[in-house]
């Protein structure tokens, strides 16, 4: 059972304040979404999260290990991450990419075990990529080498994945698509927190959702039907949300704006 | 390395050795290649053992090594700093390699303690690199690192041409002169042993560094998640292109483009992943400089042209080549 724990992380850029004493918490089958208004630095605690970046206070523990004290190689096999607009800077095969996510696995003396192999397969097969594996990376469409990037992510079987927006630039099949293979990824038990713009798929596939304002503080996290209930996501986005329900599954679409600035002040 | 480029590296490694043999049987004296080979083994004329123990086997020995270094260390500082333009003179190593050998020609110091020269190119090389980590900082992006290498090698370039326009005498403006041009003629065993075990440690801190800039590729973020230690990767690039360029510098003089051009020709056939390209080019670049070599000796000109020389009128068109398929990206 993993468990990714972050608890009052202070980080500023500059004078501002990034994060402001942010408690954050992700196990083993869970699908937290990380949401809130642009620069509210949800990608910054993500590569927190990741053990990327140093914050200047609090702490992130991994399994009740602080995470600066694991071992980078231990740190690589167990946390999956996948970078917001993740591109690849040469033009690599599709395959090769893929295979690039089990570095933290290599054997020094090199060669891909059968378990590389396995993981190569099924990590493109999970994210329909399998017929592109001969094709040049960079000459994808942007949907395509997103997938092929997710691939990469998968492809190192992390207990913990982070995901800085995957679902940004894919079609609206191939957001289902990815949505449901992270929900599916947490139901059978890795941790996942998710970085995601769209509120309606937010609401619909995560099982928490955390919110960050743009004072870099937590407004509010919860299962999404208590956040949508109480209207803290239409005060600090600063519109007005549609609310539904079907199946028992909350949807949200955004409506209209509010003046966000002009009602706190 | 990857089972696909057996072909490749068994091909190049066949073509180095015919271009070993070739540097080795080819000179300014013909001599019959039964009666050159005996003498490498100490058998016949007494000259002819020299001239093979101690002038053609070093020049041809060095020169290999040299070419690799360059070669290797233009590939690896392509993957690293992620631009097939980046070539090992761009973090200054080369220019103040040349500059530690100036400045010991300059104050007269090589005339009677050759072995100086070699020893103050490696020590540019150190310094530079000293120089652009403390410019630069520890954790320096690529960009800092750029830009820290520009200001060392025109700092470089400006003293090379001081102590150029300061020379004491047109005798040792000259000799600067053409110590800059780059050349592998009269190097002795002395060199090689001087230079070689330099360049191999470098060879092989850039060869192992391979999976790490594959990862690199995929942007400095993504690589460090999956385990790769960027400040060590850093240090380890930057320390082996040191190693393998600035021995190589020190001993030869200002050979150029070599790094440049060997990793474009194999970028294509190694399906242009940076690990793939690190033997291959270390093969290509000896081979290229081997038979750069040649033609300088076999070209009948009066004087025996400078291999610097030859390596740059190879490699400029190259780089404007390189620059105009670039330029459609960079728009």
């Amino acid at each position: 059972m993993s468990r990714l724990e972050a608890t009052q992380i202070h980080l500023s850029r500059g004078p501002r304040p990034v994060l402001t004493g942010v408690d954050f918490a992700v196990a083993a089958g869970q699908c937290v979404g990380l949401i809130g208004p642009n620069g509210a630095g949800k990608s910054t605690l993500l590569s927190v999260l990741a053990g990327l970046l140093e914050p200047s206070g609090g702490q992130v523990s991994l399994d009740g290990t602080p995470l600066a004290a694991v071992p980078r190689a231990d740190r690589a096999r167990r946390i999956g991450y996948l970078e917001q607009g993740a591109a690849c800077h040469w033009p690599l095969r599709v395959d090769r990419v893929v295979t690039l996510g089990r570095l933290p696995h290599a054997s020094p003396w090199g060669g891909e075990s059968p378990a590389d192999r396995a993981a190569i397969a099924r990590a493109m097969d999970q994210c329909e990529v399998s017929h592109l594996a001969a094709r040049t990376v960079t000459h994808l469409s942007g949907g395509e080498r997103a997938r092929v990037m997710l691939a990469r992510a998968l492809a190192g079987e992390p207990a913990l994945l982070l995901a800085d927006e995957p679902a940004a630039g894919l079609d609206p099949h191939h957001q289902l698509h990815v949505m449901e293979l992270l929900a599916g990824l947490a139901a059978a038990g890795t941790g996942v927190v998710v970085v995601l713009h769209d509120l309606a798929l937010a609401a619909r596939y995560c099982t928490h959702l955390v919110l960050l304002d743009e004072a870099g503080l937590v407004a509010a996290s919860g299962p999404p039907a208590a956040l949508l209930a109480d209207g803290v996501m239409e005060r600090v986005y600063g519109v007005e949300l549609l609310r539904g329900e079907r199946d028992g599954v909350p949807y949200v679409l955004p409506w209209r704006q509010r003046p966000v600035r002009e009602q706190q002040a | 390395m990857m089972r696909q480029d057996r072909p490749l590296l068994a091909g190049l490694s066949f073509l180095l050795l015919a271009l070993l043999a070739a540097s080795f049987l080819v000179g300014s004296v013909p001599v019959p290649a039964g009666q050159m080979l005996a003498a490498l083994w100490g058998q016949g004329d007494g000259a002819l053992v020299l001239v093979a123990q101690e002038i053609r086997l070093p020049r041809a020995l060095l020169g290999a090594l040299v070419g690799a270094g360059l070669g290797m260390a233009g590939a690896a500082l392509q993957g690293y700093l992620r631009n097939p333009l980046a070539e090992p003179g761009l973090i200054g190593a080369s220019s103040a390699a040349s500059l530690g050998a100036v400045l010991v020609i300059y104050f007269g110091l090589s005339a009677t303690w050759p072995l100086s020269l070699p020893l103050a190119g490696m020590a540019g090389a150190g310094l530079a690199v000293l120089l652009i980590q403390g410019l630069a900082g520890r954790d320096a992006s690529v960009l800092l690192l750029i830009l820290a290498g520009m200001a060392v090698q025109s700092l470089a370039a400006s003293l090379t041409a001081l102590a150029l326009n300061l020379a004491p005498n047109p005798h040792a403006a000259l000799e600067i002169a053409f110590w800059l041009l780059g050349s592998l003629t009269d190097r002795t065993n002395q060199h090689l042993l001087l230079a070689g075990p330099f360049i191999l440690a470098g060879l092989w801190l850039l060869a192992s560094d391979g999976r790490a800039l594959d990862a690199l590729g995929l942007g400095e973020r993504t690589a460090a998640s999956l385990g790769v230690n960027l400040a060590g990767l850093r240090r380890r690039v930057v320390l082996g292109t040191v190693l393998a360029v600035g021995a190589s510098v020190a001993v030869t003089g200002a050979i150029g483009f070599i790094g440049l051009v060997v990793p474009h020709l194999l970028r294509r056939v190694t399906g242009h992943q940076p690990s793939r390209l690190l033997w291959p080019s270390a093969l290509a670049g000896a081979c290229l400089l081997l038979a750069a070599d040649l033609l300088v000796r076999l070209l009948p000109t009066n004087d025996e042209l400078k291999l610097g020389v030859v390596s740059g009128l190879i490699g400029a068109p190259f780089f404007f080549h390189l620059l105009l398929r670039t330029r459609a990206d960079l728009r």
